[in-house]
């Protein structure tokens, strides 16, 4: 009996040691870890800045944008002559549209319209195609699950979502001050840097194999997607907002390597809504023939060439609507 | 639960100091929180499996009982039938079932309205395959009479359930782990510095070198027409190197893991790509699987056979076509199998040949691990591929030898921890893992620094998180 007290008496006493050794050696670990989250969340990303001017201005906001990368970059608030928020994204499918749309609605009071990015390939694009970053700061900057799933603890910290991601973000945040330049509505004004500035935008230097396109059909997330913008439009038109689906500017290289089935797709759907919905009306800025110095990749508006596409936007809207 | 995640991180230190705090010295109440922390442990994927496996480890414990105790050699082998045909009838209801259901529908040409053809909508569960294996190799031991069944529930509850190799392997033997539960067990201070350390190691494979992979492999099998020969191949060999990361991470992980609780588990690899032959890769990659299938497969089958090079070939197809079969219900994982069947039995001819004519294989040393690893990074189009006609337009793309003047890594500097890996691998291979008694090698203050460089690699360089790839098997 005496023999297992002692030998209890030790063996407590080697856990004691080891966990005091290893508390000592995590504790920095879990100091640093914190102090980046801390870092991190100071940061001002792109929808943090966003979320917070839709918060100050939600009493003026008319014109809601949805999108992909390419309405991001296309479209700067700055250039329109009414207040509008753009919360297109990277990534962002036609799914993460219409949770933004659902939640953001009743908080603007004033909204007139919402504008739905069609964009070539969107329609076909599942949530297999979308970096799981979007997930994350949509949870973290406007309190949204997009994950399709239910939220895990791990979820809620911005660098354990995906430390390669965030930790160069922070790297860059800290080291590279000429990164990213946000306005006021989000916008990065400095997004100049891509394959084809890399070229210096010269048309006989970009090579086709430079340009990323997504050519594979996916029918069955067509479906998902159509139906999902068919519930969109119903959301919108039942709350009496004005519904314009958009095209965004892509270069002309892009254009031509499009596949054709993919666009006749799209095409296809763009006349069926109109068909069902006569009210929604469709701008198109793919057959603006944007030159090479206005983007920064094929299907990507530098800042210059947003000024052009939203001053155009601009038109028209004054143009097709009484309001805004 | 992951191993990788952050429930994960917080639950080894929980059950751990419960363990060895409250659990102490007393077996029993080390066994009970060790059955706690497993059920709970697969509970958190899903709870309404925790019945299945309950209701397999029941049905194989009893009989293991009645095999022992009855005399009748008739009433065993139709308990060992019993116990066979409900872990293969779960398996095959919840694995194979609608593979096997669409397969006959098309081979008949059914009407896919049919009746006959309708598939369930079945949510495979975590680790099934394994834990399935593990439980049928004690009754068939028990059958064999090379074990003695336990009349201790509770430790065979935990032999089944033990949470570090429950759903991804080692598939580990009664004999071998099942006493394991009745020692008594000490807190040993090296053993644990060995699991954490070990637990590192895997942890750096998986999330830096696995996951940082996944993201060029997903990219290239994405769209694989985007690419030529030479980055298709190069995508081959990152999703070889992306699997062996994963699969012996977890390994190493689940053996880290049961070392910080006093047990020792089964080493699962040993350096697969340096084989030197097919059969050596098989010796080396999944070694408890592979040794499950020798010893419940492709021994009893051949045996009392007569032995030749019809026999020989037809035991190695089986095998290999269920090895094939047991990673997952699709025709590539057939195809993987059946390919793998062609090696080994083109390597058998190989060898009978030479030792008939009592000549000896000239192959350089290094040429048959080169050759035996292209041969492998080739078969396993068919693990990654989704359909055998997409794997067959790989392999076909790859031989066109199509040129590429754009090389690229696709993910850039990342790709450096491979070589880092597998030249600490190498130097250290007759270690179980490199960190191995690095106490003896190395003071405490550089053994810090190493493992400081390897938790920020993991931090810092860690891939977006994927799911272990051999879960879904």
């Amino acid at each position: 009996m005496e023999d297992q007290k002692n030998h209890s008496f030790t063996s407590n006493s080697k856990i004691r040691k080891l966990f005091r050794s290893w508390i000592i050696f995590v504790l920095p670990i879990l100091l640093l870890l914190v102090l980046v989250e801390f870092k991190l969340r100071q940061i001002p990303f792109a929808e943090k800045v966003r979320h917070a001017y839709m918060l100050e201005h939600k009493e003026d906001i008319q014109v809601l944008f949805l999108g992909s990368s390419e309405t991001q970059r296309a479209i700067n608030p700055r250039y329109l002559n009414f207040e509008s928020i753009n919360l297109a994204n990277s990534s962002q499918r036609f799914y993460e549209d219409f949770k933004l749309l659902k939640a953001f609605t009743d908080k603007l009071p004033n909204l007139e319209m919402v504008v739905i990015e069609v964009s070539y390939d969107r329609a076909h694009r599942s949530k297999n195609h979308t970096s799981k970053v979007i997930d994350h700061k949509n949870l973290a900057f406007y309190s949204i699950n997009t994950f399709q799933r239910d939220v895990k603890f791990q979820d809620n910290f911005l660098f354990f979502s995906n430390q390669g991601y965030f930790s160069k973000r922070l790297q860059d945040h800290i080291f590279d001050e000429s990164g990213i330049q946000l306005n006021e509505y989000g916008f990065d004004e400095n997004k100049y840097y891509g394959s084809y500035q890399a070229v210096g935008h010269k048309d006989s230097l970009i090579k086709n194999e430079d340009i990323f396109i997504e050519n594979i059909e996916d029918t069955l997330s067509f479906k998902k997607n159509f139906e999902l913008l068919e519930h969109m439009i119903q959301f919108s038109l039942k709350r009496g907002l004005q519904v314009l689906l958009y095209v965004p500017p892509a270069h002309y290289r892009y254009q031509k390597l499009r596949n054709p089935e993919i666009v006749d797709s799209r095409d296809r759907l763009i006349s069926r809504l109109k068909r069902s919905y006569p009210h929604i009306k469709i701008y198109r800025q793919d057959s603006l023939n944007f030159e090479a110095r206005y983007f920064y990749n094929a299907n990507h508006l530098n800042p210059d060439g947003a000024e052009i596409a939203t001053k155009e936007f601009n038109k028209y809207l004054y143009k097709n609507f009484s309001s805004p | 639960m992951l191993f990788n995640s952050f429930e994960f991180a917080l639950f080894l230190p929980i059950i751990f100091l419960l363990y060895w705090i409250i659990g102490g010295q007393n077996i029993r109440w080390q066994n009970v929180l060790i059955l706690i922390g497993s059920y709970f442990f697969y509970g958190a994927w899903d709870s309404r499996f925790l019945i299945l496996i309950l209701l397999s480890s029941l049905i194989d414990y009893y009989a293991g009982i009645i095999i022992d105790k009855s005399s009748s050699h008739l009433k065993k082998k139709i308990i060992l039938w019993l116990s066979i045909v409900w872990n293969l009838g779960v398996l095959f209801i919840f694995k194979y079932y609608n593979f096997f259901i669409e397969s006959l529908g098309q081979l008949l040409e059914l009407d896919p309205q049919s009746s006959l053809y309708t598939s369930f909508q079945i949510i495979l569960p975590v680790g099934l395959s394994f834990y399935t294996f593990q439980t049928l190799s004690y009754t068939i031991d028990v059958y064999r009479g090379k074990i003695k069944p336990t009349h201790k529930l509770l430790e065979f509850l935990c032999f089944v359930s033990f949470f570090p190799q429950l759903v991804a392997g080692p598939i580990e033997r009664a004999s071998f782990l099942l006493p394991q539960f009745f020692k008594e067990r000490k807190f040993d201070t090296l053993l644990a510095k060995e699991g954490l350390r070990q637990v590192l190691w895997g942890l750096f494979k998986k999330m830096v070198i696995a996951d940082n992979l996944a993201l060029a492999v997903n990219e290239i099998f994405a769209n694989p027409e985007s690419f030529q020969s030479l980055e298709l191949f190069y995508g081959l060999v990152l999703f070889y190197f992306q699997i062996y990361c994963d699969f012996s991470g977890y390994a190493d992980v689940a053996i880290g893991t049961a070392k910080l609780l006093g047990f020792r588990l089964s080493i699962n690899f040993n350096l697969p790509h340096f084989a030197e032959s097919i059969p050596d890769f098989w010796r080396k990659w999944n070694i408890t699987l592979s040794r499950w299938f020798r010893d419940y497969v492709h021994i009893p089958l051949l045996k009392n056979r007569k032995r030749n090079i019809y026999t020989n070939s037809a035991g190695l197809f089986v095998t290999f076509f269920l090895i094939g079969l047991w990673h997952g219900a699709n025709w590539t994982f057939i195809a993987f199998g059946v390919i793998h069947a062609a090696y080994m039995i083109g390597n058998r001819i190989k060898t009978d040949y030479l030792r008939a004519n009592k000549l000896k294989t000239g192959t350089p040393r290094v040429l048959s691990i080169g050759i035996t690893f292209i041969l492998v990074v080739l078969s396993i189009v068919f693990f990654r591929a989704p359909t055998i006609s997409i794997a067959w337009n790989i392999l076909s793309r790859i031989f066109s030898m199509l040129p590429d003047n754009d090389f690229e890594t696709l993910i850039g500097m990342n790709l450096l921890f491979l070589p880092l890996m597998l030249l600490l691998e190498l130097v250290l291979r007759n270690k179980e893992y490199p960190f191995q008694n690095l106490q003896m090698h190395i003071p405490k203050i550089g053994r810090w620094c190493i493992y400081y460089i390897f938790v920020y690699f993991i931090l810092r360089y860690g891939g977006p998180k994927e799911s272990f790839i051999y879960f879904q098997f």
